[in-house]
């Protein structure tokens, strides 16, 4: 059975008559795509909302290709997709169709909106961004997708308890700790793995797993529930025979078969932690809440607890078979659009005895809402600049993605507390402009949108100033189309977007301006032209190189918004889109991520490394001047950069 | 006041335990007493030999920790086990050794065999015979010699035994792994055929995601008569059981629209459901589904594979949305080719409003916990003129705390309406009543209406009938199912609820949370043998039981005396 979903009740004529009546004399617009119209801006905040208002896009579909490892066509694979409502993809596909003979497939009838698209076939997993670990989606009707399925790995082993005795019909887990060069996801969430039972020699055999270093562990929490297997009862142990802290990490490769790995079940004491659950405001979501036990600063799973909804008059929560040891423990409660409630993260340790007692408060998340709006290229009174005359943007904010993330940084302190609410949350507008990031916890944020059509660029995102921020509204309303105050609009103040939310606060009042015109900027990197008679100087491995984009002008030192990067790929090409218009230094630079680390911060965040960066750039002095819509496909730049010219 | 009923006769075995249990029930009954935790031990064998190091584990087989590990332990080197600190109540005992096939164990749930354990017995002699079960292994792969991945095998007796199967794992663990290897074990020796896919008759609905084979048994064989047979032996295993099958079938995609009967608007969200009927319309099987309608009403499915089926909007499912419509069913066939322009009209539904009390309970508050745990649930009876059923019973909805509920998008029909609870002990259906009248067997309700005024009248029971049974002229054999029912004085049989529980193999048994009144209890034995199915009881005994406390019975079973029909039962 498929997971239902809720009724979605879309209104997509919000427009009045007249801007109809007008929507149909205007011309078609270059794109195959819907034509669009769209209304002079004004300054009212309500002006410019209906403004944003699309006229109703004709739905669209999105096509595309299941491709295996070679680029070889996969037929008649299950192709699903999901749309990002509230950038929190719902459970379950939406929408399912079979690739046909040669791996083609077609939705139809799409909204306007973002879609994930995934295929699925045993033993094979999608692909992923190499930078990001993330799927390569989300994509919008119009686009052409390739999916591409990798074979996956294949862990196996024997499980046997003290005296060597085959475990049989244990559950055995393999959990995707790093990529395969050591790095990290900067937020340590497993990034998949799988299960199986061991058969009646202990044999297991994990399958289909994606390329990673994992670790592999059997009993414990995997074992308390019925189906009974041996082992039941005792408490986890990690491969080879040990604790989390000495668990050895198993590299597995696509289409290759890791073997031997082997567990022996320790016998150590399990013990019990026990609690209940506290809801204040006497809510436990519709289903229930989920109580997790992690090993302490890590998203491995230790124990899964359930609090039930349904019969509210047990809120107790208990955890079988753990072994002495640190642990990290949250309850959550999921809504459909992302976690709602949630309790303050807190440490346990288990040294010798049973845990009881504890107690989880749930408390609301806080959520962060405000309104985009879309500026075109032209002036008013001016027309669009000639490199525009061929490229027009559709208006469609349910396309874009806004995501609002921990201003210091994901990576989790060294020995600190795992919370699930620590990651970032993201929301799609929807089509007046409105949008609500949920389920954040206190603290300070950073704001961010991307942006999927080409012509596009963020042209300033603004948090309201402190003082000035509305109060928090009592109904949690998805759009609020009149939050944009006085303060928020004024252009001269300096761009901010980061912001500062409190615990349970519905933070209101973000305004991102995003406008037509976006610059693309692409190239390669190559070696620097040796001096003459000199030998020319190697190249590091491209891995290793970012290429950065600095505001040219001395004011504009501090607008992070516009400091662009980019990692080079194998083949020694960048590519940057959604520019803003303006003079920018290029440089290319190697970058040096913390240890363990598979993508760095961008250096412009940071106030010491951005200022390093632009003295580095400014003394590379390669400047180039992007108009708007420009097209620049062939940038060589060289490295090393060349030194200063001097006297 | 309770009123003990003297046993005439009992084995000697038994004699100085029973003795002990009226004495500890005569005495003024001290709460430790009462809860004195018992002990239980056995031996586990294989074969001849003893079996050490096998673990065995007793379950709690009752709310609120139904089926969690209580206590477990290992045996020792002789094979003997001793579980210590049990509290009384009722368990499944068993002993963990999934390759083997245990005697009188199989996969059905709750796993094991019953045990129900008094306060401060020293229980013996639990035994456990097994031996090594059988293993069949082999490569599933398709007509390119392909491996099939995780496709799950099948395998069935060549003799189909009466009753529950008896593997002591769960066939759906049983799957191709990515090289199309199965491996199933713990088999029980026999003869056996084994095949992967789908039966024509299958009456399952499967859609969405892997391909779907038809069913091919070992080596090749679309037809069970050209299956070749593998024979299984304890402890051995057999290998290259390979299975060969054909081309996938071709599945096909189903759309439509579903739109209210009477102005033909699209209407978004419903849940869509299908089930499998033969070629005149009537269910042949489950149902599944669960995708929703957009908002324009449509619903697209992928993957169905050829045969008869009806697709309606559901009002079952555990996580829908409850829904004020109902709809007829629309029938369809896949033949050859996607389906599409299927429309189903939604009718408003029927609502059955009413409120829920419990008697017995302490006071306000307790009642209001007690009902924050109770779930409503009602079906429609099907009929002749609505043979379809649309999706089985509605999804279960919550009672407010003041015991008020409501369900709605009901079908017109023969409404029979339940309640159920996973938590709290005790807790019986005494009455159901529609505006004064008794209305266990159902109600009318017609297309639409309104229905307010239902009283679902629960009480609590705390009183225990704690039994003690006595096999004359033989005994029940391994695998046989023996229940207990507590049945009201008087009531026909079927029309007032009947508190039950299973006897453990020691003929032990326990009914608990039974409320005030007069009973007549009877032993029921099921005994599941070649040819026939043989039920033996014990004469009913009539007991008094009050509000609280524990009521012995010792009912006898003669397995030569004629057998009485068995009593509709409900799990208390």
């Amino acid at each position: 059975m498929k997971a239902p979903r809720t009724p979605r009740v879309k209104m997509l004529c919000k427009t009045p008559a007249a801007l109809l009546l007008l929507s149909l004399l205007a011309p078609a617009a270059a794109r195959a795509q819907a034509p669009q119209k769209r209304q002079t801006p004004t300054q009212t905040a309500a002006a410019v909302t209906a403004a944003a208002t699309p006229t109703p896009a004709p739905r669209g579909a999105l096509a595309g290709r299941v491709v295996g490892e070679s680029g070889e066509p996969i037929p008649e694979v299950p192709v699903s997709l999901a749309p990002r409502i509230s950038g929190v993809r719902r459970g379950g596909p939406d929408y399912t169709v079979a690739a046909d003979e040669s791996g083609g497939f077609r939705f139809e009838g799409l909204d306007p909106g973002l879609y994930e698209v995934y295929a699925s076939l045993p033993g094979f997993v999608t692909e992923t961004d190499v930078q990001t670990g993330r799927s390569l989606g989300p994509y919008r009707p119009g686009d052409n997708v390739t999916v591409r399925l990798v074979k996956g790995g294949v862990v196996t082993g024997t499980v046997t308890d003290g005296l060597g005795q085959p475990l049989v019909s244990l559950n055995v887990r393999a959990v995707r700790v790093r990529d395969l060069d050591g790095g990290q996801p900067a937020i340590p969430f497993s990034s998949g793995g799988g299960e199986d039972r061991t058969d009646d020699r202990g044999v297991y055999r994990i399958y289909g797993l994606r390329p990673g270093l994992y670790i592999v562990y059997a009993g414990g929490y995997l074992s308390t529930s019925f189906p009974f297997g041996g082992g039941s009862g005792e408490v986890a142990t990690f491969y080879p025979s040990g604790t989390r802290d000495t668990a050895a990490e198993v590299a597995v490769r696509g289409g290759q078969e890791s073997g031997g790995i082997d567990i022996r079940l320790r016998d150590d004491p399990a013990r019990r932690i026990t609690g209940t659950v506290d809801s204040p405001t006497g809510s436990l979501g519709e289903m229930g809440v989920g109580v997790n036990l992690v090993y302490a600063s890590t998203a491995i799973t230790a124990g899964a607890a359930f609090v039930s909804a349904i019969n509210p008059g047990d809120r107790s929560f208990s955890f079988d078979s753990v072994a002495d040891g640190e642990y990290d423990l949250q309850a959550t409660v999921n809504g459909r659009d992302g976690i709602t409630l949630a309790s303050a993260p807190q440490r346990v340790s288990v040294r010798g005895a049973d845990v009881t007692g504890l107690r989880l408060t749930l408390a609301p998340l806080a959520s962060a809402s405000g309104t985009m709006r879309f500026e075109p290229a032209a002036e008013p009174g001016r027309p669009a600049p000639e490199s525009c005359k061929a490229v027009r943007a559709t208006q469609l904010p349910q396309e874009t993605l806004v995501t609002a993330s921990a201003a210091a940084g994901q990576r989790l302190k060294p020995g600190g507390v795992f919370s699930r609410t620590s990651l970032p949350q993201s929301a799609t507008p929807d089509d007046a402009g409105a949008f609500n990031v949920r389920g954040l916890e206190a603290g300070r944020y950073r704001l961010s949108v991307r942006l999927f059509d080409e012509a596009l660029y963020v042209r300033s995102i603004q948090a309201p100033a402190p003082a000035a921020t509305p109060p928090p509204r009592a109904a949690g309303a998805g759009a609020q189309r009149t939050t944009t105050t006085a303060t928020a609009a004024t252009t001269n103040a300096a761009p901010r977007d980061v912001f500062d939310v409190k615990a349970g606060q519905q933070f209101s009042g973000l305004v991102v301006r995003v406008a037509e015109g976006a610059a693309s900027f692409a190239g390669s990197v190559a070696a620097a032209e040796p001096a003459a008679g000199a030998p020319p100087v190697p190249l590091p491995p491209f891995s290793q190189l970012r290429v950065h984009l600095v505001p040219q002008e001395r004011e504009r030192a501090e607008d992070t918004l516009h400091y662009y990067e980019a990692p080079v790929a194998s083949d020694g090409t960048f590519a940057f889109k959604n520019l803003a218009p303006g003079r920018y230094l290029v440089l290319a630079r190697p970058f040096v991520a913390e240890p363990g680390e598979s993508a760095p911060r961008p250096a412009a965040l940071d106030t010491a490394a951005r200022a390093n960066l632009r003295r580095e750039a400014e003394s590379a002095n390669t400047i180039v001047e992007l108009q708007p819509c420009q097209r620049t496909a062939d940038f060589v730049l060289r490295f090393p950069p060349p030194a200063p010219a001097t006297k | 006041m309770p009123e003990l009923i003297t046993p005439r006769r009992r084995p000697a075995r038994g004699a100085l335990l029973c003795a002990a249990a009226l004495l500890l029930a005569l005495a003024p009954a001290a709460l430790a007493q009462k809860e004195a935790p018992a002990t239980v031990a056995g031996r586990v064998t294989d074969g001849e030999r003893a079996a050490p190091g096998v673990t065995v584990m007793l379950i709690y087989n009752e709310p609120p920790q139904r089926f969690r590990i209580a206590t477990r332990a290992k045996t020792d080197a002789d094979g003997r086990f001793l579980l210590t600190n049990v509290a009384p109540g009722r368990y499944q005992i068993l002993p963990v050794a999934p390759a083997y096939v245990v005697e009188g164990i199989n996969s059905g749930y709750p796993p094991g065999r019953p045990l129900n354990v008094n306060a401060g017995e020293e229980v013996k002699d639990i035994d456990f015979k097994m031996e090594a079960g059988g293993v069949i292994t082999g490569r599933v792969t398709d007509a390119d010699g392909n491996p099939v991945v995780a496709e799950p095998v099948a395998v069935a007796p060549v003799e189909q035994p009466l009753g529950p199967p008896s593997f002591n794992f769960d066939q759906r663990d049983q799957m191709t792994d990515d090289r199309g290897v199965y491996r199933l074990y713990g088999l029980p020796p026999g003869s056996y055929r084994v095949s992967v896919g789908r039966a024509d008759d299958s009456g399952a609905v499967s859609f969405g995601r892997r391909k779907l084979f038809r069913r091919t048994f070992y080596p090749d064989a679309t037809e069970q008569e050209q299956a070749r047979v593998v024979e299984v032996k304890s402890g051995i295993e057999a290998t290259d059981v390979d299975i060969k099958v054909g081309s996938a079938l071709k599945t096909y995609r189903v759309s439509g629209r579903f739109v209210t009967a009477d102005t033909g608007q699209p209407v978004a969200g419903i849940t869509v459901a299908y089930g499998t009927v033969d070629a005149q319309g009537r269910r042949t099987g489950g149902y599944g589904g669960g995708t929703t309608t957009n908002a324009r009403g449509e619903f697209v499915t992928e993957g169905l594979a050829p045969g008869h089926y009806s697709v309606f909007a559901s009002n079952s499912f555990q996580q829908q949305a409850p829904t004020q419509f109902y709809s007829d069913p629309v029938l369809f066939e896949v033949a050859d080719a996607d389906v599409s322009g299927l429309t189903v009209k939604l009718k408003l539904g029927a609502t059955v409003s009413g409120v829920v009390t419990i008697e017995g309970a302490a006071d306000r508050a307790a009642a209001a916990q007690m009902l924050s745990a109770v779930r409503v649930y009602a079906f429609v009876e099907p009929t002749r003129q609505r043979p379809v059923a649309s999706g089985g019973p509605t999804r279960p909805v919550s009672v407010n705390p003041d015991g008020t509920f409501s369900v709605t998008g009901l079908s017109p029909g023969k409404l029979r309406v339940g309640v159920m609870n996973e938590t709290v002990k005790g807790l019986t259906m005494a009455r159901i009543d529609l505006n004064g009248a008794n209305v266990a067997g159902g109600f009318e309700v017609s297309e639409g209406a309104q229905v307010t005024g239902l009283r679902v009248m629960l009480t609590l029971g705390r009183a225990t009938i704690v039994g003690q049974t006595t096999y004359l002229n033989g005994a029940p054999p391994p695998g046989a199912r023996v229940m207990a029912y507590a049945r009201p004085s008087g009531a026909a049989p079927g029309t007032a609820p009947t508190p039950s529980t299973q006897v453990d193999a020691r003929g032990f048994f326990r009914i608990e949370g039974v409320p005030p009144g007069e009973y007549d209890v009877i032993v029921n034995v099921l005994i599941f043998s070649a040819g026939s199915v043989r039920p033996s009881a014990s004469q009913p005994q009539h007991v008094v039981v009050g509000d609280g406390g524990e009521v012995k019975v010792s009912p006898v079973v003669d397995f030569q005396s004629n057998p009485t029909p068995p009593v509709r039962r409900r799990e208390p």
